[in-house]
């Protein structure tokens, strides 16, 4: 009997501090729309962002890009040719890409390198008093370290999601032209009849807020900060799991919006 | 007697833990005067209530006659101009040049010319005796020298009141002589200035402090001056000033 009041005392407790962090998370997010637009604008912090978010991550997303465009035309291939219908082989995998794959393979990548990063940073300089002095010098530190990265990450993600499913495409065109001897003119006709317009500018909705999401949980956690070295690892491995699931959840919302 | 900071029952807990339990003292305006305890007697956390970086959960907070106790943040922006600190490992920010981490208050809080900037910052490093480091990072430089830079930063803003997190904790005794001269040294030079040292440093208390206020269990337990501190027949003064482990403030060994 005692042990199931127990376990029920610590699912209580469990569920209220899972709802307290989600109350403060969802006020720090408030805070960092608020100070959005409130000045000062910190332009040449966030071209600094910019530049840490989007150009350091776009060699590796082109390398991704280029493997999983390859992998997608590799595997649609063999059932393409079941049908004789290998010169569909783009549009699909353009499709795939465009409004689901694209945004969601570039958040994952993002957040691991970038959002990483950002909960690292912060952390240490919540632990090392720094947040703490910004503070006692009358600099707000949302504004100063959490706006810009915030931004950064809206603007880039899409920038990113879009490169993502160029560079796709090329990877399955090689696939389909030089393994399954597909015409490219063929390819190209099909690419443009099945994937629209409407489908790229979803895929570019759903990367901007995952942008939103993943700096923002990733500069969260990092706030919450508490203790040493362990302290720091423990902010970022929370904040990149957070970040992963939020994305993925958020990937569900959005399509469920976009569908009807 | 004037006085900068008024506290008055102040309490505050985190979770079941009481740190500050009524905690009220004054602290005197022009002087320099030390608050000691031992760790985890809320030094720390009575000057983050000073800055409001921490919120009492009652009690009363008055800095230069003004009660900040309900401000609101932009109040409280106001006031930290005021206020410089120097934190305990000199917070100095590591993605920025010492340069940069002097110049960072006074372009932010200020609106001065890039070439008024480049010259109060080598003034102020040239005040810390370290006129040739701005280049460097703070990862390059030692303990003692962030430390100082650290000072060259809360004094940016010429403040009233600067305020001291364990300014020797883990240094060398030469380095902390120095540090301590620092903080005599800048409190002379700056008209105006009150200096408030958090310490357990006896040492460097004796040497520097003109008032000590004795934090224990969330209260003040004695305050005076360090003649009062050293004549006092207290057994637990006594115990802290000689630093024995027996005593009222008993230290389990196991």
């Amino acid at each position: 009997m005692n042990l199931i009041v127990k376990f029920i005392e610590l699912l209580g407790n469990f569920i209220v501090a899972g709802f307290v962090d989600f109350g403060r998370f969802l006020l720090f997010t408030i805070q960092t729309c608020k100070w959005m637009f409130s000045r000062p604008f910190r332009l040449q912090l966030i071209l600094r962002q910019l530049e840490f978010v989007g150009n350091k991550s776009s060699l590796i997303i082109l390398i991704a890009a280029l493997f999983v465009g390859a992998v997608l035309g590799l595997q649609l291939g063999v059932i393409f040719r079941l049908f004789s219908a290998e010169g569909l082989m783009g549009a699909a995998t353009g499709k795939s890409l465009a409004i689901e794959l694209g945004p969601v393979m570039c958040g994952f990548i993002v957040v691991g390198r970038a959002g990483a990063a950002m909960a690292a940073e912060i952390a240490t300089m919540r632990v090392n008093e720094q947040i703490d002095a910004m503070e006692a010098m009358g600099v707000n530190p949302i504004s100063y370290l959490v706006v810009p990265r915030v931004i950064a990450s809206v603007i880039m993600m899409p920038i990113l999601s879009g490169i993502f499913l160029f560079v796709g495409v090329i990877g399955c065109y090689i696939i389909a032209v030089v393994m399954y001897h597909v015409d490219s003119k063929t390819f190209m006709q099909q690419l443009r009849w099945i994937l629209v317009w409407g489908d790229v500018v979803k895929g570019l909705e759903k990367a901007l807020f995952f942008g939103f999401i993943f700096a923002s949980i990733a500069c969260y956690k990092g706030f919450r900060a508490k203790g040493g070295a362990k302290g720091v690892g423990d902010a970022t491995t929370i904040a990149v799991v957070n970040s992963l699931l939020s994305v993925l959840i958020a990937d569900f919302l959005i399509t469920l919006v976009q569908v009807h | 007697m004037d006085n900068i900071v008024e506290i008055r029952n102040l309490k505050k807990s985190f979770g079941t833990k009481s740190i500050l339990n009524d905690l009220s003292f004054n602290i005197p305006r022009g002087k320099i005067s030390f608050i000691i305890g031992r760790s985890g007697e809320g030094k720390s956390v009575t000057i983050k209530h000073i800055i409001g970086i921490l919120k009492p959960d009652s009690g009363e907070i008055i800095i230069d006659n003004i009660p900040m106790h309900h401000a609101n943040e932009s109040t409280w922006e106001k006031m930290r101009l005021k206020i410089g600190i120097l934190f305990q490992d000199g917070a100095l920010f590591d993605s920025l040049s010492v340069f940069e981490n002097i110049a960072f208050p006074i372009i932010n809080c200020l609106t001065l010319s890039e070439h008024e900037v480049r010259q109060k910052v080598e003034q102020l490093l040239a005040s810390v005796g370290l006129s040739k480091i701005g280049n460097k990072y703070p990862t390059e430089i030692s303990i003692g020298e962030k430390k100082r830079v650290g000072l060259a930063r809360a004094l940016a803003l010429d403040p009233k009141l600067l305020l001291y997190d364990e300014p020797t904790t883990s240094m060398d005794p030469i380095v902390a002589d120095l540090i301590d001269t620092l903080i005599k040294v800048t409190q002379e030079k700056t008209p105006g200035l009150t200096t408030v040292v958090i310490s357990h440093d006896v040492v460097s208390m004796m040497k520097v402090a003109e008032y000590i206020f004795l934090l224990h269990q969330g209260r003040v337990y004695f305050q005076g001056s360090p003649q009062d501190f050293q004549n006092s027949q207290d057994a637990l003064v006594k115990q802290f000033l000689n630093g024995d482990l027996h005593g009222p403030l008993d230290v389990p060994l196991v």
